[in-house]
């Protein structure tokens, strides 16, 4: 489970994205739809500019409430029920928390170290966690594994 | 099959419960002096019909919906909190008057919901064309246009 220690560096490595969010987004996308085709048709009416705003957008956001449980969790619980309607199953979390760690190593280069991975991947899965809940509470019958 | 494998497209009725909370929404929706204003450009069958394809494809009905996503969509409108909360009511208000099955009803809410913060605007300024020729749709609650 993620700490206030991970938080601390979580918070700290931003600033290696700092001036590279454009490269970060075009990244993770381009990973995304390589290693997981199967995602391409997700996007298939989304402006995808806008969606790599939203991207970048949305982390920074969830890394300033960190320290705001009841904040981050509803912003969760929304966008785990917000991307039911985008289409998302549970079968393409694994694959953006793939894609996402994937691509923090692309960006942040030598400076990817293993303390950073660990702090981002537990920020991964308390994002994903989260929107399971909020997910689940509008398709009870989707089936999450673990 | 158990209750809790059915998707909520099949407890909520089918196309069928979801078309005909649609025709309700919609019927309110158009006749409404403020909101009405937001559609008098768009045809009624053709909104009832695309989100009802995006209520489809959220419950689980299969990937029907080809339409912008919810936020988009709305960029270019002046979407007030009060504005927001009547829409919102009138869906309850639909969603109660066709009978829906309480589970189903709920989560439809929450769905709906879960698009608020996205889409109110404090500013008539916030809003942005969807592209060059785009208007920004903006009226009062005498459903005078502002913009």
């Amino acid at each position: 489970m993620i700490d206030y220690h991970d938080v601390e560096i979580i918070r700290d490595s931003v600033k290696y994205l700092a001036g590279h969010e454009e490269l970060f987004a075009n990244s993770f996308y381009e990973r995304l739809w390589s290693d997981y085709p199967v995602t391409k048709k997700l996007f298939a009416t989304t402006e995808i500019n806008v969606q790599k705003m939203e991207l970048i957008k949305s982390i920074l956001y969830i890394i300033s409430t960190l320290d705001k449980p009841s904040e981050l969790k509803d912003y969760l619980f929304k966008n785990g029920v917000r991307h039911v309607t985008y289409g998302i199953h549970p079968e393409h979390y694994p694959m953006v928390h793939s894609t996402l760690k994937l691509t923090l190593r692309d960006v942040f280069g030598k400076n990817f170290s293993k303390e950073i991975e660990k702090s981002w991947c537990l920020l991964a899965d308390l994002i994903i966690e989260e929107m399971k809940i909020g997910a689940l509470s509008v398709r009870p019958e989707l089936k999450f594994e673990g | 099959m158990k209750n809790d494998e059915r998707t909520m497209f099949e407890i909520v009725g089918g196309r069928e419960a979801i078309d005909r909370v649609m025709k309700t929404f919609y019927d309110k929706i158009y006749a409404h002096p403020w909101i009405g204003k937001y559609f008098q450009e768009i045809d009624q069958k053709i909104i009832e019909s695309q989100q009802g394809d995006f209520i489809q494809r959220s419950f689980g009905g299969g990937p029907v919906y080809s339409g912008k996503l919810p936020i988009p969509a709305h960029k270019n409108m002046f979407i007030t909190e009060e504005l927001y909360e009547l829409r919102h009511q009138l869906l309850i208000e639909s969603i109660k008057a066709e009978g829906i099955p309480q589970e189903v009803a709920d989560r439809w809410i929450v769905i709906d919901d879960a698009f608020r913060k996205g889409l109110i605007k404090k500013n008539i300024s916030d809003c942005e064309k969807r592209f060059f020729t785009d208007p920004i749709i903006a009226y009062d609650k005498d459903g005078k246009k502002i913009a």
